[in-house]
Formats: structure tokens, C-alpha cells, sequence
């Protein structure tokens, strides 16, 4: 009776760990990719603010230097860009 | 050039550029506009920024002794900008055009130097040209 039964529990025994494993995995998958796509948001969320909190000073900044970088005395020349 | 620019940028820029300068070249492009229309600040200290942006430009191009031949033409480019501050004012530190495609932009990131890697400290993710005219 006992031999009978054993491959079937054996084989039931693996096909709950299979699914627990899968379970486990995929839990764990889709807490990474939250964890991803909060960091992505938050990424995101930070450069906006900083566009809009800093953009004029940094605008400016950077035409500064695009103005006076490529504007050189006579006789000499830079190359574009 | 030490007005608005430092470090290692400006060295490798005077040694490479201002040396070799093109005494040879018909013309000379001017510079008379520059204006930033696109802009991604990515990071921001009070000591030091990195931002991509698109700045669309315009030139005179002269002859070599100054006679405009003609005015105002257009040019844009797309750029990471890394700056820090010196002496009261913010100088470029690291500069890379990714004007190109993506393969363009990291095959030119590949190619770049280490120092300039290391100020700019990577490449942003997303968009690195944010043309304006489109």
C-alpha cells in the first residue's frame, strides 16, 4: 500500500515545492521591479523639481559659457562645436 | 577662457583647439546668439551642476578679417553641461554633445577620455536631446 502511494506523494511533494518556488520568485520579482519603478519615479519626480527650481540659474550658466567660450579674440578660432 | 570655463576642460581644450588653431581656415564662425530651449537639470549643489540641454545658436560667418559674408546662421546642439563653482561663478567642467543617435552617443561615450568620464560621472538615462523643433 505504502509503495503504492509513495511515487504519488513523491510527485505531489514536487509539484507543491515547484509551485511555492514559483510563488517565491515571483514575489520577489515583482518586489524588485516596484523597487525599480519607485526609484525610476522618484528619479524623475527629483529632475523635475530641479528643472524648475534651478532651470533659469542653469539656463543662463550655460549661455554664459556658449557666448564667451566660442567668441574668441582675433586671429584665433575654435572649432565647432 | 578661464572666465567661464576650468579644470581639466579648459586644459585639454586650449591644448588641443587654441595650438592647432585654423589660421588657414576661409572663415570664422561668430557666435551672437545662444539660448537654451530645452533643459534637463539631473543634478544640482550649490558647488556643482550636470544638466542636458539644447541650445539652439547663431553665427556670423566672416572672413578672416572680421567682413561678415553672412549673417546669423542656424545651429543647434544637444549636451550633457557639467559645471561647477569657482570664484563666484559657475564654470564648465565636462562637455558632450549627443546631438547623434543613441549608437552615435554611446560610441562617442566610449571613445571619450577617462577624466571626462569621471566629471561627468555617466550619462544620464532618458532623452539626451530634447530638440526643441520637434
Amino acid at each position: 500500500m505504502v509503495g503504492k502511494r509513495l511515487p504519488v506523494t513523491i510527485l505531489l511533494a514536487l509539484v507543491c515545492l515547484a509551485g511555492v518556488s514559483c510563488f517565491v520568485v515571483g514575489q520577489l520579482w515583482n518586489r524588485a521591479r516596484t523597487a525599480a519603478e519607485i526609484s525610476a519615479t522618484a528619479t524623475t519626480t527629483s529632475e523635475v523639481y530641479l528643472t524648475q527650481t534651478y532651470g533659469a540659474e542653469v539656463s543662463r550658466a550655460i549661455e554664459n559659457f556658449e557666448l564667451k567660450w566660442r567668441r574668441l579674440p582675433p586671429g584665433r578660432t575654435l572649432s565647432i562645436p | 577662457m578661464a572666465e567661464v570655463a576650468t579644470g581639466p576642460y579648459l586644459e585639454h581644450s586650449l591644448n588641443k583647439e587654441l595650438g592647432g588653431a585654423n589660421y588657414d581656415e576661409p572663415f570664422w564662425l561668430v557666435i551672437t546668439l545662444a539660448e537654451v530651449r530645452k533643459l534637463r537639470v539631473v543634478e544640482y549643489s550649490p558647488e556643482r551642476f550636470k544638466a542636458v540641454a539644447a541650445v539652439e545658436r547663431r553665427f556670423d560667418r566672416t572672413t578672416t578679417k572680421g567682413e561678415i559674408i553672412e549673417s546669423a546662421v542656424p545651429g543647434a546642439i544637444c549636451a550633457v553641461y557639467v559645471f561647477v563653482r569657482e570664484d563666484q561663478s559657475w564654470k564648465l567642467v565636462g562637455f558632450f554633445v549627443t546631438s547623434g543617435t543613441s549608437r552615435e552617443i554611446a560610441r562617442d561615450w566610449d571613445l571619450s577620455s577617462q577624466w571626462l568620464k569621471d566629471i561627468i560621472g555617466g550619462l544620464p538615462d532618458g532623452e539626451l536631446c530634447l530638440w526643441f523643433w520637434r
